[in-house]
């Protein structure tokens, strides 16, 4: 064990100096000698025992700290899991209310626009019928896949749950978000699912609404794209539809 | 003299002292509020037996995480049983530590390079 290293200067300087004075006590002859000899002796073992100590706290010490990293670690990938949905590794429906709601009061200060749009895949009890719930899961994907490529980095994709997705466009404005709308709708329409053999077909039906008037919170935002993407539906599915501001 | 049985709490060790067979036990963790106060009635017990019994002592140890107060205790707990073995008792410390714990181990080697007269023996088991 090295005194030095560990940072016990002074109980090396004491030890020394006790053993000088101990010399010196062999020559003069000292009454107390034995009882020094002992109280030196002591004092070494409890010296020792006490870096002893201090290198297991240490190394207790840097063990604590390794298992808290790891548990930062579990943490994060915990709160990473409650954001995602599990099928798709979108963000669900609670990670999207949560950016939608940053997305928009970002929006009301800068007075920048911000769209919103229900993505639906139609009939979709059909395919799960048909095919099974395993090809049903398979579009799900593939539609997690597709709307994620058409969006922009600072866009946000997400499963709501069922065969229903969403998209969050920061300083986009209806225009915009209606041609990134239709694109995705064209591209889904085009781009069979090929399940064991089959080429699974699937359209969707979209509902965009942007903010402005009475569309002024999430709730209202959501509503608003929630009843265009019924028109959508109602005019005969594979379509975009508009809420009219 | 009785037998001195404590349970394990999330930051106390369980305590087992046999006065029979001399057979001593030490399980769990180790950080009490008050280390002092914790250990209090151990030493004790142990003071208790080495005075007044003649049986062998044997201790086994199995801390898993233990914090400085309660390493000092420990120690002191060792150098009493080491005056004792010194004084011609037999008296044996097995140290328990689980094959994949390093620090355990460490530790079990630094109290074991305290001692000198008693049988200081370092035991590593795995997760059967």
């Amino acid at each position: 064990m090295n005194a030095f290293a560990l940072g016990f200067h002074e109980e090396e300087r004491v030890i020394a100096r006790c053993r000088t004075y101990l010399e010196r006590a062999d020559h003069e002859d000292c009454c107390m000698r034995d009882e020094f000899v002992f109280l030196l002796g002591e004092y070494e073992k409890l010296f020792r025992q006490s870096m002893r100590l201090v290198k297991m706290g240490d190394r207790m010490q840097q063990k604590l700290a390794t298992l808290n990293e790891a548990l930062e670690r579990k943490q994060e990938e915990l709160l990473r899991l409650a954001a995602t949905d599990m099928l798709t590794g979108l963000a669900n429906r609670r990670a999207f209310m949560e950016a939608a709601h940053q997305a928009l009061s970002r929006a009301s200060r800068q007075a920048a626009p911000l769209s919103l749009f229900l993505v639906d895949a139609d009939h979709f009890k059909r395919i799960n019928d048909t095919y099974g719930h395993d090809a049903g899961d398979l579009v799900l994907k593939s539609i997690a896949v597709m709307g994620k490529a058409s969006l922009r980095a600072e866009d946000l994709f997400a499963r709501l749950g069922g065969e229903e997705f969403a998209a969050l466009l920061p300083d986009a404005d209806l225009q915009e978000s209606v041609g990134v709308a239709d694109r995705l709708r064209s591209n889904m329409a085009q781009c069979p699912v090929a399940v064991q053999g089959h080429r699974i077909g699937y359209t969707v039906s979209i509902g965009v609404a942007t903010i402005g008037g009475r569309v002024d919170t999430v709730d209202r935002l959501i509503k608003a794209a929630d009843e265009a993407l019924y028109m959508a539906k109602a005019a005969g599915r594979n379509q975009v539809a508009v809420h009219a501001p | 003299m009785q037998d001195l049985i404590i349970k394990a709490t999330k930051s106390s060790p369980a305590i087992d002292f046999r006065v029979a067979e001399g057979a001593l036990s030490i399980r769990g963790e180790s950080y009490p509020e008050h280390a002092v106060k914790f250990y209090e009635p151990v030493l004790q017990w142990i003071r208790e037996f080495l005075e007044t019994e003649t049986t062998p002592l044997h201790l086994t140890m199995d801390i898993v995480y233990f914090n400085s107060s309660s390493s000092k205790i420990l120690m002191n707990l060792l150098d009493m049983l080491e005056e004792a073995a010194a004084g011609g008792r037999q008296v044996q410390v097995v140290w328990r530590y689980h094959e994949e714990n390093e620090i355990a181990q460490e530790c079990g080697e630094e109290f074991k390079e305290e001692t000198q007269f008693l049988r200081f023996e370092l035991q590593s088991y795995g997760d059967a």
